[in-house]
């Protein structure tokens, strides 16, 4: 079961799901981080370039107001009105939500002020410009709280919770910060005079605050607590996971469906297949269902089926052909004896009888000698005692082995052949051409001829018997290799053939490398042409006349 | 009775024609399916032993072609016993089935049995009043005693037997009695029919002239 493809498949399938999930999840919530992240940036940039921009617009006051009392600002302003926004700011965010930075702790606060005092005046000596304005002693460590004047207050009109601010001027000293601003080291940014603005961003524990330096050195720091945001993208992330899961379970489940949907011909197939025996082997996977890749399959299972019926179908009516073979001479056996035997008979009749018998156990003995031959053969084991064979010879032996039923047919034998060296078995070889050459003697016609040739051709030795008899019927000739398949049953019966000759003929000679072939035209003959495999050596002499007619017929 | 024998071995067909001829049949001969369904379309046979591997036209096809026109009881030999092969020559309308190598004595005794079903007997002993007739010893007797027939006088009076009650006319019994290869002047039925009723009553056989012979009891 868990090996089972179906299962594998889910398997595979909700570990690519989940893989797939995994990484669109983390891309989308870092995106949505990100998104989360540039738009709060972005809001500080805002409000810190707002700052900076009213910041040069009052910067003579500003620097001037360091050393100078402040100055009377205009009644534009509105004072009141501005002192009670910054009330209320610090009204709307608690204390506690902003976490001042470890660096920087409550209890260190007039340390760290002091520190970022003596930084901010080391790192200011070094600078050439705007020249150097005397700063009286006492305001060396004037890093106080709301050092601008009363009415600059304005400056920072519409920054409101929970958006922070401090300013310093280019030494670090504060000029301003918010009521709920935590306590920030200052960080100089001032590069000189000539340079351009500069802006930072940076994220201090819960806190995301952007720095912009103007080009007179005023640093404005603008920041908020992102803890709000955090604890949001939590709950997001929260969110995609669970429609993560949820996507995760409805794909392993409807790919489940779907695979169980896409194998169920595939399990029908099988049960086919496994219902497919010798009793209905006639039986096909259905292709009108599977019309998909599974229908390529069913189509090659299909015709895999039908080889193996050809095949077992041939086996059958090999082994049904085989037992009648020899079931006819036995009851001819069985019941001459018994027929026999059933009263008293002459001596003429015993005879008869006796020569019946001796004709139906000849018959058997031969049906099983070839039978046993091709067995053999079939199994790999031909037994072939090889040597040296001139075709020639044999072919001349066959012919005059047959010389009489010739004559008695009055059927002329003729032979050309030429002397040509084979490696082979002389016996099963000389088998070959006598079968041939009986076969073509009795379907011939009284009067007719047999011809047999042994030629060389291309490489080859040829053996060729033709006859001019009625010749083999179109539709016949590639069954006559088969095992007892006869053109003319009822000749063949009274020949006393046993319907193996010529599939014992090919099996001979594909044991020697080579290939029987059959050519016939209807009414005017058979030609059955032995192609054997000549050994390298002789296959080039170019003297051998045989190649030579080769040769010049392949020139003309 | 009359019986074409269908064989492509030749010992083959000699054997079981001789045998047949030796139990009192009349027997033709075919040696290919061709010639064999000429025969059996041609004369009315008792019975045909048909072998199944024929040339020109295999047994089952003689069958067929034969049932399309005849119910000539027909009894399949064959080399080929599977249950399949069987079942199909039943199925295509073999009264019988013989599988080679057979014993004659199962041959002559299916044969039997099988043109007596044909003819209606389903018995092997027939009486006929005082007259009893045994098919399966073709044995003849008058009140319990033995009669003495010669092979064609019994063969008539089983013919006449299985087809009691019915008129069968003189070419019948030349049809049924007589093979091809019979050309003697045995084939006088009228003589045949005076020695039965000499041996068995003179009631025994009836003639209607002109129409035949029967037996009407």
């Amino acid at each position: 079961m868990i090996r089972s493809l179906r299962w594998r498949l889910q398997a595979w399938h909700a570990v690519v799901l989940t893989a797939v999930l995994s990484i669109f999840g983390m891309v989308v919530y870092h995106l949505l981080w990100q998104t989360r992240i540039d738009q709060i940036d972005s809001e500080l940039h805002r409000t810190a370039e707002v700052l900076t921009s009213r910041l040069r617009r009052l910067l003579p006051a500003v620097q001037m107001s360091r050393w100078r009392p402040p100055m009377e600002l205009p009644e534009v302003l509105g004072r009141e009105w501005l002192q009670s926004l910054n009330t209320s700011n610090e009204m709307e965010l608690e204390s506690e939500v902003i976490q001042r930075p470890p660096s920087a702790p409550a209890s260190d606060d007039e340390q760290a002020r002091g520190s970022s005092g003596v930084f901010s005046e080391q790192q200011f000596g070094q600078r050439p410009f705007p020249p150097e304005i005397p700063r009286p002693e006492s305001m060396t460590n004037l890093a106080d709280e709301h050092w601008l004047p009363e009415d600059f207050v304005t400056l920072f009109e519409g920054v409101d919770a929970p958006l922070y601010y401090i300013v310093w001027d280019r030494d670090g000293v504060i000029l301003q910060r918010s009521d709920f601003a935590p306590q920030v080291k200052f960080e100089n940014l001032y590069k000189g005079w000539n340079s351009l603005p500069v802006r930072t961003v940076q994220s201090r524990g819960w806190l995301r605050e952007v720095t912009h330096c103007t080009s007179f050195g005023n640093h404005v720091l603008v920041g908020r607590s992102i803890q709000g945001d955090v604890a949001s993208q939590h709950g997001s992330g929260w969110l995609l996971a669970a429609c993560g899961w949820l996507v995760l379970t409805l794909g392993v489940v409807g790919g489940g469906w779907l695979s169980g949907r896409a194998l169920r011909p595939l399990a029908s197939m099988s049960v086919t297949a496994k219902n497919i025996s010798v009793e209905n082997i006639s039986q096909r996977i259905d292709l009108a269902e599977t019309d998909s890749e599974l229908g390529q399959l069913a189509l090659v299972l299909n015709q895999t089926f039908d080889r193996l019926q050809s095949a077992f179908e041939h086996q059958l009516r090999f082994t049904a052909d085989a037992s009648h073979e020899l079931r006819t001479p036995l009851a001819v056996i069985l019941s001459q004896t018994e027929l026999t035997l059933s009263k008293p008979r002459s001596s003429d009749e015993y005879r008869t009888a006796l020569e019946t018998c001796q004709r139906a156990g000849r018959r058997m003995r031969s049906l099983i000698d070839s039978l046993l031959l091709l067995a053999r053969f079939d199994a790999g084991h031909p037994e072939l005692q090889r040597g040296s064979v001139d075709l020639a010879e044999v072919a001349n032996e066959s012919v005059e082995l047959l010389r009489p039923l010739a004559d008695e047919r009055k059927i002329t034998l003729r032979s050309e052949v030429l002397p040509m060296s084979v490696v082979g078995d002389r016996d099963r070889l000389g088998q070959v051409v006598t079968n041939l050459l009986a076969n073509a003697i009795r379907y011939n016609q009284e009067g007719g001829h047999v011809e047999v040739r042994v030629e060389r051709v291309n490489g080859h030795a040829i053996v060729s018997v033709s006859d001019n008899g009625i010749g083999i019927p179109t539709e016949e000739l590639p069954h006559i290799f088969e095992r007892f398949y006869r053109v003319d049953k009822a000749r063949t019966r009274v020949e006393g053939g046993t319907g193996l000759g010529l599939a014992i003929c090919q099996s001979v000679v594909e044991a020697h490398g080579g290939q029987i072939t059959a050519r016939s035209e209807p009414e005017h003959g058979t030609t059955l042409e032995v192609r054997l495999p000549l050994p390298p050596e002789t296959g080039k002499d170019l003297q051998n006349p045989g190649y030579l007619v080769a040769a010049s017929s392949f020139h003309s | 009775m009359r019986v074409l024998v269908v064989e492509d071995e030749p010992d083959l067909l000699r054997v079981v024609a001789t045998t047949l001829r030796e139990d009192g049949y009349a027997v033709d001969t075919a040696a290919d399916g061709e010639d064999a369904l000429f025969k059996a379309k041609a004369w009315e046979y008792d019975a045909v032993v048909l072998d199944v591997m024929l040339p020109k036209l295999d047994g089952w096809a003689v069958l067929q072609k034969l049932r399309e026109v005849k119910h000539t009881p027909v009894l399949m030999l064959t080399a080929r016993d599977t249950v399949q092969d069987r079942v199909r020559g039943l199925n295509s309308g073999a009264d019988d089935y013989v599988v080679k190598p057979f014993s004659l004595t199962e041959l002559l005794a299916r044969l039997r049995a099988l043109i007596r079903r044909s003819a209606g007997q389903s018995t092997a002993v027939i009486e006929i009043g005082e007259v009893c007739v045994n098919t399966l010893t073709k044995v003849v007797t008058r009140q319990d005693e033995l009669v003495a027939l010669t092979p064609m006088e019994y063969a008539l009076v089983e013919l006449l037997v299985l087809h009691r009650q019915q008129m069968v006319s003189r070419t019948t019994i030349y049809d049924h009695l007589f093979d091809e290869e019979d050309d003697s002047f045995s084939n006088l039925v009228d003589v045949h029919v005076s020695n039965i009723r000499k041996k068995l009553g003179r009631d025994f056989i009836t003639t209607r002239r002109g129409q035949g012979y029967m037996i009407e009891g």
